[in-house]
């Protein structure tokens, strides 16, 4: 307990007489010293409150150069939360309550108190204002923290299930930069493997824009910032670097300068450049520590006590989306790899039946080339036209079981071999069916002999019973076959295969599949050997799995690049 | 002539389809229900069929095909927009030709979509002509 204070009040009083009568009673009503001015005027009152605010006042509202609830109103406009007591006409309740209404802690009538009401009244009055003083001090720190958790919240939010690291920085650092002050921003990544911590993303005020972090290794005894909160997992705060100044968060509680878990500590200054302040985080996933954000500020003394739970909760929902997104990166570079196998098996697949048939080389492909061509024209899901791609590649497998002679025969099949011939396509199914496709790849080459008209085989399906993408190879198979050169016959012309599709609409062949496939050749030009620009939207998703199969180490040293000057 | 828009069918948005081919009408019935949660999406398989439907539950939009069975999808254009100038007819086609862009414009289509192109085409130009379309009829409630 330091000493007493003398309280300080200022007496706000025209009439000499009401001026001291008040202030013999403060002299007998307050124990302990009172240090009163005593004043007339309210312009008076108000240079005294400017030059040093009383304890209370106490306020006549009648004065020479103010009447009234006025007076209240323009004293209360220059002295936030000073408490203030009206004094009063006898009678004058209501003007006393509205006095209170509009900020006065208190009133006295007249002639109507004594030495110890006047006293007990102004203690009341100092006390309450303190009361109110510290309910607003503790509601403005509640608003910042359910600020400050609402960020926390919003940064989950506005992370969402974003697979783009470089995203997720940048996002981060906006969501940093509204709360905390700082000249440099920096994201590292731990490397487990390598024990290097390396600056994933640097941010820089314009006076540190030059500076280049480099790689720093992972010490184990903790002699770097960096090292010791990716050891400790807990956050750090260093006050001044010049002096030394250390504090370290060790179980929700600041230890001395200099010592953390029994070491001494000499915070390495290898990414401080200018900067005297610093708060650091470590980024935690399930317990896994994924690296560390660190903020760097010129000035010492930059952040508090609260800053180092703020910044570990904004890291650490940082730290959930970076895991996520290397996760979908993972996930998608196998995807991709698989992807390729998958791509390989069937090329392998649809050249080992082409073998056989030097003929037809290349006969599937370009089947599949026109066929994906027009299941795109169609307006296909993406799927679908994969189904379709699949399919027409290998619909001719079944031709691994035709004797070469009758495949290679440079004259007319006979009936019996033009039976055995139509055996392919169920050959083919016994083969296709017992692989698990995600697209029925078997039933499709199964029915791409089959017309509309019952005129196919090897079933006679009709109609309805003929599936899409069957219906669609069917149209390219025939086209193709006719365009092309034939041991038995040379090239009949893609003129004459376009008559014949003319000729079949709505009778063999599909009426959108055969227009689909005349809109192709004549509106745009399709050529069996061009690769056709991609003019589909969705395509890139492919591009995009083939090109993160590169490993995730180039990715991050990208987005270091990328991000290294963010302001 | 009935009245414009029975109260039934205010509250939410109907689309009608128009192509002859069923395996691809479903295909786009369901890209439209996911696109527009809760829309009623009506179907024609032919031109004739598309003009009584437009005239008795008068959809917010129409989608229709070119080649169809009978009367093409552009004189089904024609003729519904006789008799609902208001609705908007969107045509979804394989065909790509400048000519037929025109053909489709001078029958009174809104917009002309290349069906390869709908993934990425067709939901901009109906939440334009839908958002146009639900906004229209709150004000005309007033």
């Amino acid at each position: 307990m330091g000493p007493i204070q003398p309280l300080n009040i200022l007496l706000v009083e025209d009439n000499p007489a009401d001026a001291r009568l008040i202030e013999s009673y403060l002299g007998r009503g307050i124990r302990g010293s009172v240090e009163l001015r005593t004043c007339k005027r309210l312009d008076e009152a108000l240079d005294l409150v400017r030059r040093q605010p009383p304890d209370a006042v106490l306020l006549d509202l009648g004065l020479p150069d103010s009447q009234g609830l006025e007076t209240i109103d323009r004293l209360a406009a220059r002295s936030d939360g000073l408490p203030v007591v009206v004094l009063t006409g006898r009678h004058d309740e209501q003007v006393a309550l509205q006095a209170i209404r509009r900020g006065a802690q208190d009133y006295l009538s007249k002639g109507a108190f004594d030495a110890e009401l006047l006293g007990r009244t102004i203690r009341y009055a100092v006390e309450r204002s303190h009361a109110e003083k510290s309910i607003r001090a503790s509601q403005k720190r509640y608003r910042t923290l359910l600020h400050r958790q609402t960020t926390i919240n919003d940064l989950a939010l506005a992370l969402g299930t974003t697979a783009d690291v470089g995203r997720i920085y940048r996002t981060l650092h906006t969501y940093v930069d509204d709360l905390l002050p700082a000249d440099a921003f920096v994201i590292s990544h731990f490397d487990r493997e390598t024990r290097m911590i390396r600056p994933a993303c640097v941010a820089m005020s314009s006076q540190e824009h030059d500076r280049v972090l480099p790689e720093i290794p992972f010490t184990a005894d903790g002699a770097d910032a960096q090292s010791l909160v990716i050891r400790t997992k807990q956050p750090l705060r260093i006050d001044d670097w010049d002096v030394a100044a250390v504090g370290a968060q060790e179980n929700g509680r600041i230890v001395p300068a200099g010592r953390v878990e029994g070491l001494r500590l000499v915070i390495s200054d290898e990414w401080r450049g200018s900067n005297r302040s610093a708060l650091l985080a470590p980024m935690l996933c399930q317990g896994d520590i994924l690296g560390a954000l660190q903020l760097q500020c010129r000035k010492p003394n930059a952040y508090q006590e609260e800053d180092l739970s703020l910044l570990s909760g904004l890291a650490n929902v940082a730290a959930i989306a970076i895991h996520n997104a290397q996760l979908v990166k993972e996930s998608q570079i196998q995807a991709g790899r698989l992807r390729a196998a998958f791509d390989g098996i069937i090329e392998t697949i649809s050249a080992a039946a082409e073998i056989r048939d030097p003929y037809t080389a290349g006969h599937q492909k370009r089947v599949a080339h026109l066929a994906t061509a027009i299941a795109e024209t169609l307006g296909l899901d993406q799927n679908s036209v994969e189904s379709v791609r699949i399919a027409s590649l290998v619909h001719d497998l079944g031709k691994l079981g035709i004797p070469a002679e009758i495949l290679t025969k440079p004259s007319r099949l006979t009936d019996t071999e033009t039976e055995i011939i139509k055996t392919h396509t169920g050959a083919a199914y016994r083969i296709l069916r017992s692989i698990d496709f995600p697209w029925p790849i078997a039933e499709t080459v199964y029915q791409h002999h089959e017309r509309l008209d019952g005129s196919g085989y090897p079933r006679g399906l009709r109609g309805d019973e003929v599936s899409l993408e069957a219906r669609i190879i069917g149209v390219a198979d025939v086209v193709e076959a006719m365009a092309s050169h034939r041991p038995y016959r040379p090239a009949l012309g893609l003129e004459a295969a376009l008559e014949e599709v003319r000729a079949n609409i709505g009778v063999g062949f599909d009426t959108s599949v055969g227009e689909a496939c005349l809109a192709l050749f004549e509106e745009r030009g399709f050529d069996f050997d061009r690769n056709e620009e991609r003019t589909r939207d969705d395509e890139d998703a492919v591009g995009l799995a083939a090109s993160q199969s590169r490993g995730s180490n180039r990715l991050y040293r990208h987005v270091t690049t990328n991000t290294h000057s963010l302001q | 002539m009935r009245t414009r828009k029975a109260s039934t069918i205010e509250d939410h948005l109907s689309i009608l389809i128009c192509d002859d081919h069923e395996v691809l009408r479903h295909l786009l019935r369901a890209r439209l229900e996911n696109w527009f949660d809760g829309a009623e999406i009506l179907e024609a398989a032919d031109g004739e069929a598309a003009i009584t439907i437009a005239a008795e539950r008068n959809p917010d939009v129409i989608i229709m095909d070119i080649a169809l069975p009978g009367m093409n999808g552009i004189d089904a254009t024609k003729a519904i927009k006789r008799w609902s100038p208001d609705t908007p007819v969107v045509i979804l086609s394989v065909h790509e030709l400048d000519a037929y862009r025109d053909e489709a414009r001078n029958a009174g289509a809104l917009h002309y979509i290349a069906k390869r192109n709908m993934h990425s085409e067709l939901s901009a130009v109906l939440s334009e002509l839908l958002d146009g379309r639900t906004a229209s009829a709150e004000s005309s409630k007033d």
